[in-house]
């Protein structure tokens, strides 16, 4: 059980962050990834919205195929948080959630210093994200 | 209603089979009096609400009738426009039902293809080697199950979230479709496949292999009455093909098969 990586979207379809863990297989051109991936989220959103036989309330959770796992989460904002796990992991709504409760907004937004709507540069934000990803109990250090 | 719907995908992303089975979507019947505190609008032939939620009604629903007579796309069942019609004061009250819009089949075409092309895209974003395709989509109403063979075809399957035993449900339905599409002489690869209530199928009629027309329900040999060589011959429906009463073109009577 491992994290792959994790990305974070604005409303807008700019990439704000990007880290990764344990990565085989490289995308062609990152830039080229970051469009693909968020115009993805949203084919998959408004494909659901569709097909749905009943009201939804949270929406698109997670898809998975046969070696990985994407988790999505979006706030009312626009804020989507996608991480790519191993098969083995459950429904990780909550710890989503709490990056961007207790990461993103806490660091970030409430940052006078970060400008939204661009990659973020901070450090703190960086370092944090990447030590509360490597506490999490599906997180094991070697690969596969 | 546990399974939801079944398509089936051909390698192209064309839709070829489609298969609705759920029970109809909540609808909510409310008597209105003027002015309409939903804002409605037309989208897609449709009307509906752009804004404005109470009790059962939310953003997306369409007007599916007006005072119990069903609307026909954004006309009312006596021709007139329907934001026309409510936006007069003279009509009201006015009783409207509301409800989730059902697909067009236009509509499941174009679903069909986009699950076809995000199928491909999720297996190329993967962060591992050899990742198939999108197999298994999770929502908060619905998951929707894919499996894709190895010929290309995609059989889709949308299930409830708790519903089990889908993926060999995606078996059988791969077998099915072997045996009653890919065995049928008359069907074309990769076209839509039809029901096979009242078409032709073939069986074996004195001696050759003919085609019967007008199929009905019922399953075993059947006497011709064609006599060949001196002898009554019977007739044997193929065996992949589920044979009805049927027209025997050899000898034009019907037969109980």
């Amino acid at each position: 059980m491992t994290v792959h990586n994790l990305y974070l979207f604005d409303r807008n379809g700019v990439c704000l962050h990007y880290s990764e863990w344990h990565r085989k297989k490289q995308a062609g051109i990152p830039k080229e990834e970051y469009k693909l991936m968020y115009g993805m989220l949203f084919s998959i959103r408004s494909f659901v919205s569709k097909m749905s036989p009943l009201d939804m309330k949270d929406g698109f959770l997670a898809f998975q195929t046969s070696r990985y796992k994407l988790h999505y989460y979006e706030t009312p904002t626009g804020i989507k948080v996608v991480m790519n796990t191993d098969l083995g992991v459950g429904p990780i709504r909550d710890v989503l959630h709490h990056i961007y409760s207790a990461l993103y907004v806490e660091l970030v937004v409430k940052n006078p210093l970060c400008p939204l709507g661009q990659t973020v540069q901070s450090e703190l934000f960086r370092s944090r994200l990447d030590s509360y990803v490597r506490s999490l109990p599906f997180f094991s250090a070697r690969a596969g | 209603m546990a399974i939801f719907s079944v398509y089936v995908v051909n390698k192209a992303g064309g839709l070829i089979y489609q298969l609705d089975s759920y029970a109809p979507r909540a609808e909510a019947e409310k008597t209105f009096s003027y002015p309409l505190d939903l804002l409605l609008k037309l989208h897609d032939e449709r009307v509906l609400v752009a804004f404005g939620q109470r009790d059962g009604i939310r953003v997306g629903h369409a007007v599916l009738a007006i005072n119990g007579m069903d609307v026909n796309g954004r006309y009312t069942a006596d021709g007139k426009e329907v934001l026309e019609y409510l936006g007069n004061p003279a009509n009201y009250p006015v009783s409207i039902r509301f409800g989730r819009p059902r697909l067009t089949s236009n509509e499941k075409l174009m679903l069909a293809s986009m699950f076809h092309s995000l199928f491909a895209i999720g297996s190329q974003l993967s962060p591992e080697q050899g990742s198939s395709g999108i197999e298994m989509l999770e929502t908060d109403t619905f998951k929707l199950h894919c499996y894709q063979t190895l010929t290309g075809i995609k059989f889709v399957v949308l299930a409830d979230p708790r519903q089990a035993g889908i993926d060999s449900l995606l078996r059988k339905i791969y077998e099915i479709y072997s045996d009653f599409a890919l065995k049928n002489p008359f069907y074309s690869l990769e076209m839509p496949i039809r029901a096979c209530r009242g078409k032709a199928t073939v069986g074996w009629c004195s001696g050759t292999w003919t085609l019967f027309t007008q199929p009905s329900w019922t399953l075993g040999p059947s006497w011709c009455g064609c006599f060949v060589g001196g002898r009554r011959q019977p007739c044997w429906p193929h065996k992949s093909l589920q044979p009805p009463r049927r027209l025997c073109s050899n000898c034009s009577a019907w037969q109980w098969c």
